[in-house]
């Protein structure tokens, strides 16, 4: 079959988590793991007579965001009501945004580049939003089909969202997954954002294959599943196209469990979600010397730093865009290079080769990490000073990166330390000759069998004897053997 | 005016009674004349009104206050279970 075309659109819904407290209303916004309906109020519950009041820094934040986004700025800003009725607001309706009926999102017409080493790609924002979050249905049986009843917790309703929307300009799920992670990355350069909190960054994709429907999948909450429902999506699409189906535009629900895309209720169209504005907030003027004020206060974002990072660190491109596509990673690399100055090459290639290689092989996030960027530099140093090899500090990285113990309280505990002193080598070598007599005569013709020998005392000695060392002894037993001076 | 009807009270999720919907059906009949004469105005030179009083700019500063006590947060809920709201099965 031939490469039929896809167009992906992103809706994301990202929480200001840095702010203290909610968008309409001074509940706190650290809501994570207390107790339902403790983090609630008159205004967020929705309550008769309750007025909300804007949160100036949640329109700083978003005005942040738009210029990090090279959107066009609205100068006067409106919020809207939307209405519909589901309990996850006690309102009957969402305080958001809408740009017909005299209203105008926050922001408008930007875009983003996303690069890889080979090309360069635009992926063009429409608008970005301002709305509030609406509070969380708990299932009691964890179910939303076998459930007799909803619980609701409104400590989540309130908590200021941007709903950031690209056009369709994305092709493929791995270009989707690129866009979401620079654009996670700048949010977390801006320090607006907490991506990796539960629930903190939502994503609706629609997808359309062929010219074939559009099909909205909703609720995606991770940046993996993002790109695993669109895959998900374009076979399903094919497959029913292959069969002369045709796809019908709808809403589907990404099932996280079975990691499957399932059809959803009908939805309310636009016409009767009834948006008018919210009388109870006097519009917002966005004045010039206040985007200005902002602009100035911009702090790096992952473009320059990664230009920096092959300017001041003489990283290749490569190493650089691994390193900002992840503040948190790019903060630990610059932390670990300024505790070890020498060699910034060897710091990335540490952290990008094996740090990142056992935090995925573990099952961790940068943050939950015990290993700090002074134990990185001390195993580098430790293996400049030649007290470990290379084979130790690879069986020492994940030790510390699991426990949090320093490199060399791990070499002293586990006795790790290199041998590097001939006289011990030998009497090893000596031993592993003679357990191994045959590889000993074959290896006085067959480099294969030096290579078996050599490996053997590796094994015995656990990786710490040095290898310069050992060659050494070998050859020199060898040469000893040849000559009858040696008697296995 | 049947339909509308039908398709408004799916929206609030609320079912009528024949009853009703003999009522409301006069009421929203009313209505949408109303609203189609308003309909008629041209207004293609005028701003929308969107807010009566001149306020711009009302702002708080992001500085937590003090949540309602559980007890009263759930004081007019007419079920609760667990600190939980309870609502109907929604599907
Ligand atoms: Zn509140």
């Amino acid at each position: 079959m031939e490469k039929l075309k896809v167009k992906i659109g992103l809706e994301v819904h990202v929480q200001l988590t840095k702010l203290k407290t909610k968008l309409f209303c001074s509940c706190p916004s650290d809501y994570r793991g207390k107790p339902p309906n403790t983090y609630v109020c008159p205004v967020c519950l929705g309550l008769p007579g309750s007025l909300p009041k804007v949160n100036s820094k949640a329109i700083e934040y978003a005005v942040m965001v738009a210029l990090a986004l090279n959107c066009k700025i609205n100068r006067k800003v409106m919020f809207f009501r939307k209405h519909y009725f589901y309990p996850d607001m006690t309102k009957n309706f969402q305080i958001t945004q809408y740009d017909r009926a005299g209203g105008a999102p926050i922001a408008v017409n930007g875009y983003l580049k996303l690069s890889t080493s080979d090309k360069e790609k635009v992926v063009r924002i429409r608008r970005i939003n301002i709305e509030e979050d609406p509070g969380k249905l708990v299932y009691p049986t964890g179910s939303i089909i076998t459930s007799p009843y909803t619980l609701v917790d409104y400590n989540r309703a309130g908590i200021a969202l941007l709903e950031i929307v690209t056009e369709p300009d994305i092709e493929t799920p791995a270009e989707a997954r690129l866009f979401l992670q620079k654009l996670r990355s700048i949010l977390e350069h801006l320090d607006v954002c907490d991506c990796g909190l539960e629930g903190a960054v939502r994503t609706d994709a629609n997808i359309s294959v062929a010219g074939g429907g559009r099909v909205e999948i909703k609720n995606i909450g991770s940046i993996k599943d993002v790109e695993k429902a669109l895959m998900y999506e374009i076979l399903r699409q094919k497959e029913a196209l292959l069969k002369g189906l045709s796809i019908r535009s709808e809403t589907r629900h990404w099932d996280d469990v079975r990691k499957v895309t399932v059809p959803l209720r009908v939805k309310e169209e636009e016409q009767d979600y009834r948006y008018f504005p919210e009388a109870d907030i006097p519009p917002i003027i966005i004045t010039e010397e206040f985007i200005e004020k902002i602009a100035k206060q911009m702090p790096e974002l992952p473009d320059e730093r990664l230009k920096r990072f092959q300017r001041e660190y003489g990283l290749p491109y490569y190493d650089s865009s691994v390193l900002v596509s992840n503040k948190k990673l790019a903060d630990f690399f610059e932390e670990t290079v300024k505790l070890y100055k020498r060699n910034p090459k060897k710091v990335a290639n540490v952290i990008i080769n094996d740090f990142l290689r056992w935090i995925h092989e573990k099952g961790l996030e940068l943050d939950n990490v015990k290993a700090k960027p002074k134990d990185i530099a001390e195993l580098l140093k430790l293996l400049d000073n030649g007290i470990i090899s290379i084979k130790i500090a690879k069986t020492v990285l994940p030790e510390i990166i699991v426990s949090g113990k320093s490199p060399s309280q791990v070499v002293k505990e586990r006795k790790l330390l290199k041998i590097s002193d001939k006289q011990i080598i030998r009497q090893i070598a000596l031993k592993i000759f003679r357990e191994h007599k045959k590889a000993a005569f074959d290896a006085l013709k067959d480099k294969k069998a030096i290579n078996y020998l050599i490996g053997q005392i590796m094994k015995y000695t656990k990786g710490r004897a040095d290898p310069a060392v050992t060659g050494k002894v070998v050859k020199e037993l060898l040469t000893d053997l040849k000559e009858g001076k040696l008697k296995l | 005016m049947e339909k509308l009807l039908e398709h408004l009270s799916w929206l609030a999720r609320v079912k009528l009674c024949n009853y009703e919907r003999k009522l409301l059906v006069n009421d929203i009949a009313k209505i949408m004349e109303f609203f189609n004469r308003l309909g008629e105005i041209d207004v293609k030179d005028v701003e929308p009104t969107t807010h009566v009083i001149e306020l711009v700019s009302v702002f708080r500063e992001d500085k937590p206050g003090k949540p309602l006590s559980l007890d009263k947060a759930l004081k007019n809920a007419p079920s609760k279970e667990g600190g939980f709201f309870k609502a109907p099965r929604i599907l």
